[in-house]
Parts: structure tokens; sequence; C-alpha cells
């Protein structure tokens, strides 16, 4: 986990020091396709695994309440900062 | 949407070509998925630090903005820890690390599934996408009973791309750079609040 963070930090020093740098570009550009070689691989140890194949609708309920959960918080939390924030004022441009 | 369709046929293809026993043994035994994850986000990491229009787009803006950010992440992870004793299989932080992709479904799932497993992945795949899936259908419900903000705070990471046109539909277009505001800071949290719930047994 801390290696992760690290090695993002090490790239956002290393994207301040590039960013005037005409390719610092290609980074960006490179974000979609390395996902999608991760999400294939992922893709396949789906495929390849019985017992998540099996389970797939027990895996989508799961999936559900945690949404439900997490959906629920944030619109109380949407709205009392709505009601009590920015309602009665103009907040944007 | 582009974008989403290539994402859906790469995942499929993938999972297909595992389903079939298509993929050479060597493949699966050196899982090379760690090795890109850090690739990957050392470019996340790059293309945040180099981004100078990021900046330039808080200027001007009221301080306030940066109170809806921080209530969506603290309302998805205390809404996602209240949840959490309804499933049995899972642990808090299991619920959590799901609960932090905030819709963004391909980095959220790729992570978990390389720092805790692939069936943990996969609920966060689907977690993620119906949540990015309930604004689009939901949205005007969300802004009537709880107001314009609220189609924002649950579109989470996605509100400065997919979601974004059916936020502004609905919330109206005075809130399109609030909304981008809020998605850049909430996607830039995903891989820190992922990889740090995920570091827990």
């Amino acid at each position: 986990m801390v290696t992760l963070i690290l090695t993002m930090i090490l790239g956002i020093i290393f994207g301040r020091i590039i960013r005037k740098n005409k390719k610092a570009g290609i980074f960006s550009k490179s974000i979609f396709p390395i996902v999608l070689v991760l999400l294939f691989f992922m893709g396949i140890s789906i495929g390849n695994n019985k017992l998540i194949m099996d389970n797939l609708s027990t895996l989508g309920w799961e999936a559900l309440i945690i949404t439900l959960g997490a959906l629920t918080g944030t619109l109380i939390g949407a709205f009392c900062i709505w009601k009590y924030f920015f309602k009665s004022k103009e907040v944007t441009r | 949407m582009r974008g989403t369709i290539i994402i859906i046929l790469v995942l499929l293809g993938g999972v297909i070509l595992g389903f079939l026993d298509l993929v050479p043994q060597f493949v699966l035994e050196n899982d090379p998925g760690m090795i890109i994850l850090y690739i990957l986000l050392f470019c996340v990491g790059v293309s945040v630090g180099s981004d100078e229009e990021f900046l330039e787009k808080l200027k001007g803006q009221s301080p306030k903005l940066i109170f809806i950010p921080i209530v969506t992440i603290t309302g998805t992870l205390i809404g996602t820890t209240l949840i959490s004793p309804f499933l049995i299989n899972r642990t808090l932080a299991d619920c959590l690390a799901v609960g932090s992709g905030f819709g963004y479904y391909s980095l959220s799932s790729i992570l978990i599934t390389e720092l805790k497993g692939t069936d943990l992945g996969v609920i966060a795949l689907l977690s993620n996408i119906i949540r990015e899936v309930s604004v689009l259908v939901f949205a005007p419900l969300m802004v009537r009973y709880f107001g314009k903000l609220a189609p924002i705070c649950c579109g989470g990471a996605t509100s400065m791309d997919s979601t974004l046109p059916f936020i502004i539909a609905n919330s109206g277009k005075e809130f399109a750079v609030v909304s981008i505001i809020h998605g850049v800071v909430v996607d830039f949290s995903v891989p820190f609040l992922v990889s740090f719930f995920c570091s827990f047994q």
C-alpha cells in the first residue's frame, strides 16, 4: 500500500518537474490503454475462477448492498449541505 | 460512452478467454498485473502533477466548494460503514475499499483485484457501475428530493465526465464547473483511499 502511494507521489513530483515539456501529455494519454490491459487481465482471472463465475449473483447482491449504503450516506450529506450552505446563495458562475 | 463500450468489450474478452481456458498457463502463473499497476499509478501521478489547468480552475471559486467533495467522501464512507454488518462475508475494510471507488469502477476494481483478490474486485466493479448508472437513471429524483448537489455527490469521481451531461440536464448548467471540480478531487482520492483500506486484513 505504502509503495503504491509513494509511486503516485513520485509521479506527481515528476509531473511538476516536466510540466513545461511538450511530451508530458504522453503520461496522461497512456492511462486509458494501461487500464485496458489491466481490465483484460482482470477479465481473465474472473473467467478462469470457477468460484466467482458460479457466484456472480451473490457478488452482485453484495455490490448492490454496498452501493445502497454508500448512496444513502451521500444523499443525506448532499441534502444537508444543500439546505444549510448553498440553497440560499448563488455559488456558481 | 465510446470508452465505456471499449472497457466492457475488453473485460468481456478477458472473461471469455479465461472461461474457455484459452490463456497459456505461464500468463496465469506470473500475473503481470502488479507491475502494470505501479506503472499506471505513476502515470496517474504525472498527469495530476503536470496539470496546470486544475489550479487555474480552482482560482476564483468560492472556497466552500471544497465541502462538496468532502461531503461525498465522508457520506459514502459513513453509509458504507453502517451497511457493512449486513455483509457477513466481508470485513468493514473490504466494504470501505469498495465504497471508495466513488463510481470510478475501472481503477478501483483493478486495484482491489491486485491487492485483495478477484472476488472483491468483481464486487467493486459491479458496485461502482451501479453507482454510476443510478445517477444516469435517478438524477431527476435526486434533485427533487435531495437538492441540486445530490447527483453531483452521487456521481462521485464520474461527476467530471460520464455523468456530467446528466448532472447539467437536471441541476442546471451553472453547476458544470462545480461538478468538474468535485469530480477531479474525488477522482484523486480514489487510489489513496482504496489502497489504504486494502491494507487492512
